[in-house]
């Protein structure tokens, strides 16, 4: 698909859009302590669609919820387009999230009492803005979801409610998207369309998108893959294929990731 | 199984909470009217018993037609005395008198105030009330009282004091304070005592006589022997009757109280139904996983649902002990509200068996059979249901039971209009309409969140198409929320309107029975004195007074009419009277009579009535003077205070109802205080037009409040449900709430939500409460004869308005608990 539109708000190409810097999280004291995280630095440049992969427990999650604002690091920095979320209270962190961030959820996550259009256009009726009919068009087209804007979640399989999801994420033109195990609950067709629907936003509409995901096959969509273990960025693979990735897990872990 | 009850009982401990607040209340109420009202009893039983140890047979008057005739005298005591029986007998004169306390008011409940006769026995005391300070009374100029009285009335033993005794107040020298029991005093009453003949001059119908005589049994006689042998000696007229009847007849007050607060209760106790019902469906729906589990290793579906029942009546046991031991403090308050006049409290007696037993049963009962209907379906899930994650679909609205529930609603309406005519229908037209109202309401819920839906999203947002998709989403459980909110709304509704409308009938009565500038009237139960209106007349600035006595006439040729005695002199000048025929000038020998009596009796001017009076039993012969139209006080027939027979005793005689007073011009108000100061009698109001307006509405206001006071439990147990519902709605959502926050929702808007849901329901709730109550208490003024009908808008807005506000508030605890969940641990929530 040809690149029709252009991102108005968007930093200049190759500016980064997220920004890690030696972030740590501990759980729990004593005893029951885990360092989820323990030291991790990052950037995630516009446009770019980076997979972060790791063993279960690696992580991944808690990195992406600190970076996204869902959740607050015990130290270090994490940086949404040029705003430091470390001081930022409640209410402001919830409108980052709903102005700068878009998410894409396992299990879904659609609010089943909404109709499709309206839980894409959610996050902007939120912010109380009404989201530019063309953009919107133009996603729901990408998606493949423009015959189904009136059905409930409940009336739409897996795959149209990821891509729902995907469009949700999208529709506010966020400076990044989070996706964590966006195909976790999808087969591998459906699963495969969500990635590629993915990918084509990140080169066509200069989306950067940072996914989480312990498939190689996933990984191989993007356009680097960080490799987490123990809390801390292992690796770093450009041009990820699913073969390399494989193998790298082997290498790292003795073991195969389970699927 | 109730281990394991008490395990879910614990881990889901907030979720009964409420349910269990609302059987509490509920519980509370009804134990709390039961130790109140059976304490009421006894304390009246006791007193009852107390009163006159020594009676066994009461003779007195039985009330036939030959009953004026019959002598209670001396004559008759004697031979009653004579049997040998009899070990005692004592003639009672005993009548009204009121005590004018030291501060110029009558003291005491008036139902209650008593005149009795002292009977000194051996050594010059009276049994029944042995003295504790001076003598006892002798001359018409001597009283004495019980100690509680003379204490509250603040009079010692040697001081003037006032009483009123049949209509007039007088002086009199407080000889004597007695310890008494009787009943009369229990129920906050006054006892004044009297040497015997001025007893019987003022309370007897003919001098010399008593008004009942009291028989003692002699030892080894039964009271129904000895009742027996006294009626044998009795002319027609009398009876006699024993004590065991005496006290079976003594007016059970109390048990029409039990039954009004019970039936409060019943009320609140029914509205906690639907929440407890709510919480029993959810958390079925939130273990259905659990319970097909269960089923799938083998467990019997009535394993599950006694498993959940279980629950419920463990639920039922907590709240009915908590709910004891709060209706303990209900009685105290209860008895506060209702015994509020007087300053004898009575006793409570919280620890009988009754009230436990009842709490028990009411709380267990209520709770098991509002969780019967969720347990079994709960139980009704099938166990492949364990290996499918989701929740099973809410229920929505049944089509069957919507139109079922529209029928009933019809049926109800249409037996709401009937009663208009027949008034004891509408104890059965609410129930049905309010049942077909509940079985609607699921339709109605999903119809008006339909409705509500484009509105609410223009208010509010995507704040606003939430909350009216979540209220939507289980149309049942908003139902039955709302109704729960409706019942409590549509009672104070009821009760508003029609106090209004009698508050605003009286007021208009009371206008257009007020003839002339001022007037006289008794309090209740008391009587304005025959010489009331002389004194008045006598007064400076009085330009005509008349007394008002109403009388009836039995006419010769069969059937009666009411006539009212004035003076004629008066009547003339107060020229209130349209004189069609005739002249009222000679009605002092004369009868005058309004258009519609004349038309009925075919009388006109120069006709005779001719009958006797029905009080007295004497002969009326009265030309027709006048034909007239006149105000209702002064129809169908006016005589002369002259034509009235003579006072024969203080029983039976014609007595004056009001005094009508005409002022000469600008010398009301003056003439007001005189009057006031010549009876010197606070037994009798003296009013001016605002005064008689201000009487008229008076009750009005104390009934509502404690109307409102006892719905204010059935609204209260509304608002829980609510709190619950939503609670519960959190809950369930955890998850949902997880990502909204996370795509961009705010604390303030996650509570905005849930407020803006508890209004769609709560919304329901009033509107539905509003119109029913509105109509019921409309067709209730409507058929009750003569009165007006008057919307209280005002007021009901502001009870609309108020429960809406109830419910809207009743959303914050969840609302707040809900905006505190961390997004994290919402997304991560495993209920969806
Ligand atoms: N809320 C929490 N409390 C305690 N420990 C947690 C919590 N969340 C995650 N952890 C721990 O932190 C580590 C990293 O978790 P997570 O980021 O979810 O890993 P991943 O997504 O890579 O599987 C794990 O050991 C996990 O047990
Ligand atoms: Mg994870």
């Amino acid at each position: 698909m040809p690149q029709t539109h252009h991102r108005t708000n968007a930093a200049p190409p190759c500016s980064v859009v997220a920004m890690a810097e030696d972030l740590t999280k501990v759980y729990g004291e004593g005893e029951s302590r885990v360092v989820a995280l323990a030291g991790v630095s990052a950037r995630f440049l516009e446009g770019e669609f980076t997979a972060i992969m790791g063993p279960s427990g690696s992580g991944k999650s808690t990195f992406m919820h600190c970076l996204a604002g869902l959740d607050t690091p015990t130290s270090g920095t994490a940086r949404i387009a040029d705003t430091d979320l470390g001081p930022l209270d409640d209410a402001r962190l919830t409108r980052l999230r709903r102005e700068r961030v878009g998410f894409v959820f396992q299990a879904f996550n659609l609010l089943p009492t909404l109709t499709a259009l309206e839980n894409i256009t959610l996050p902007s009726a939120l912010a109380g803005r009404s989201p530019d009919p063309e953009w919107l068009r133009h996603l729901v087209e990408t998606m493949g979801i423009a015959d189904r804007l009136d059905h409930r979640p409940a009336q739409l399989s897996g795959g149209q409610q990821q891509r729902v999801a995907c469009a949700r994420a999208l529709a506010s033109r966020p400076a990044v998207v989070f996706a964590d195990e966006p195909t976790g609950n999808l087969d591998s067709r459906s699963g495969a369309e969500v990635l590629s629907l993915l990918r084509s936003s990140a080169r066509d509409l200069g989306q950067t998108i940072v996914m989480v995901t312990h498939d190689p096959v996933a990984a191989a969509y993007a356009d680097r893959a960080l490799f987490l273990a123990d809390g801390r960025i292992v690796h770093e693979m450009p041009e990820p294929t699913a073969a390399g990735v494989l193998d790298l897990m082997k290498r790292f872990d003795g073991r195969t990731p389970t699927p | 199984m109730f281990r394991t009850a008490v395990r879910t009982l614990r881990s889901h401990a907030l979720h009964f909470a409420m349910s269990g607040l609302a059987v509490l209340l509920g519980v509370a109420f009804v134990v709390g009217s039961l130790i109140y009202t059976q304490s009421l009893e006894a304390a009246m039983a006791e007193a009852r018993a107390a009163s006159r140890p020594d009676l066994s047979v009461e003779v007195r008057h039985d009330f036939s037609p030959s009953s004026d005739s019959a002598r209670l005298d001396e004559a008759l005591l004697r031979r009653l005395a004579a049997l040998p029986e009899v070990a005692a007998a004592r003639g009672a004169a005993e009548g009204r008198s009121f005590l004018v306390g030291s501060d110029g008011t009558l003291v005491g409940s008036l139902v209650d105030a008593a005149g009795v006769n002292y009977v000194p026995g051996k050594g010059g005391t009276d049994p029944r009330y042995p003295l504790t300070a001076g003598r006892r009374p002798r001359g018409d100029g001597e009283i004495a009282v019980d100690a509680h009285s003379a204490e509250r009335a603040g009079y010692r033993v040697g001081e003037r004091v006032r009483i009123v005794v049949n209509g007039t107040a007088r002086a009199v020298r407080l000889v004597g304070v007695f310890d008494a029991r009787d009943e009369r005093l229990a129920a906050d009453g006054t006892l004044t005592a009297f040497d015997t003949a001025t007893a019987q001059r003022q309370f007897a119908n003919a001098p010399g006589t008593y008004t009942s005589i009291s028989l003692t049994a002699a030892p080894g006689t039964s009271e129904t022997r000895l009742a027996q042998r006294a009626q044998a000696l009795l002319p027609p007229g009398l009876e006699a009757v024993t004590r065991a009847r005496l006290d079976a007849e003594a007016v059970p007050g109390e048990k029409k109280l039990t039954m009004l607060l019970l039936s409060f209760a019943g009320v609140a106790l029914f509205v906690s139904t639907f929440l407890i019902a709510n919480t029993f469906t959810m958390l079925s729906a939130a273990r259905a996983r659990e319970h097909a589990i269960l089923r799938a290793i083998g467990a019997t579906r009535s394993y599950v649902t006694r498993l959940v029942l279980a629950e419920a009546v463990l639920v039922g046991v907590l709240a009915s002990a908590a709910g004891y031991a709060l209706g303990v403090g209900v009685a105290a308050v209860l008895n506060a509200l209702f015994g509020a006049t007087g300053d004898v409290p009575t006793p409570l007696r919280p620890f009988t068996a009754g009230p436990p037993l009842a709490a028990l049963a009411v709380g267990v009962g209520v709770t098991a059979l509002s969780a019967y209907i969720p347990a079994r379906r709960g139980a009704a899930v099938p166990p492949v249901a364990a290996l499918r994650a989701e929740r099973p679909a809410a229920v929505h609205a049944s089509h069957r039971r919507t139109v079922a529930g529209l029928v009933v609603t019809g049926l109800g309406a249409a037996l709401t209009l009937v009663a208009m005519d027949a008034e004891d229908l509408f104890f059965a037209a609410v129930p049905v309409l309010l049942v077909g109202l509940i079985m609607v309401t699921s339709w109605l819920a999903e119809r008006t969140a339909r409705l509500l839906r484009s509105p609410l999203t223009r208010l509010a947002g995507v704040r606003g198409t939430l909350a009216v998709e979540n209220a939507r989403r289980n149309p049942r459980r908003t139902a039955a929320t709302a109704t729960a909110l409706m019942i409590g709304l549509a009672l104070v509704c009821v009760v508003t309107v029609i106090a209004s409308s009698l508050s605003r009938t009286a007021e208009r009565d009371a206008e257009s029975s007020m003839l002339t500038d001022l007037r006289v009237v008794p309090v209740d139960f008391a009587e304005i004195g025959d010489d009331a209106a002389g004194r008045v007349a006598a007064l400076p600035g009085a330009a005509a007074v008349t007394p008002l006595v109403d009388t009836s006439i039995r006419l010769t040729d069969d059937g009666f009419v009411s006539a009212v005695a004035v003076d004629p002199g008066a009547m003339a000048r107060l020229a209130l009277l349209d004189v069609r025929q005739g002249s009222l000038d000679g009605l002092a020998h004369g009868i005058a009579v309004s258009e519609q009596a004349a038309a009925a009796h075919g009388w006109s001017v120069g006709s005779r009535v001719t009958g006797t009076f029905v009080q007295a039993d004497r002969k009326v012969d009265l030309p027709v003077v006048a034909v007239y139209s006149g105000p209702e006080a002064l129809t169908p027939a006016l005589i002369s205070t002259a034509s009235l027979p003579e006072a024969s005793g203080a029983v039976g005689r014609p007595s004056v109802g009001s005094i009508l007073i005409k002022a000469e011009p600008g010398r009301t108000a003056r003439l007001q205080q005189d009057i006031r100061r010549t009876l010197a009698n606070p037994a009798l109001l003296v009013q001016n037009r605002d005064d008689v307006v201000k009487e008229a509405v008076r009750p009005f206001a104390p009934f509502l409040a404690i109307m409102y006071a006892l719905l204010s439990v059935t609204v209260l147990i509304g608002a829980l449900g609510v709190i619950n519902t939503m609670s519960m709605a959190v809950f369930e959502r955890v998850r949902e709430i997880g990502v909204l926050r996370a795509v961009g929702l705010d604390r303030r808007g996650v509570r905005a939500v849930l407020r803006w849901e508890a209004a769609v329901i709560s919304l329901l709730g009033a509107v539905l409460g509003l119109v029913a109550g509105t109509l019921v208490g409309a067709a209730v003024v409507a058929g009750h004869d003569g009165a007006l009908l008057v919307m209280p808008w005002d007021r009901l807005a502001l009870l609309f308005a108020a429960t809406l506000a109830i419910g809207v508030l009743a959303s914050t605890p969840p609302g707040r608990r809900a905006a505190r969940i961390p997004v994290l641990r919402a997304l991560r929530s495993d209920i969806e």
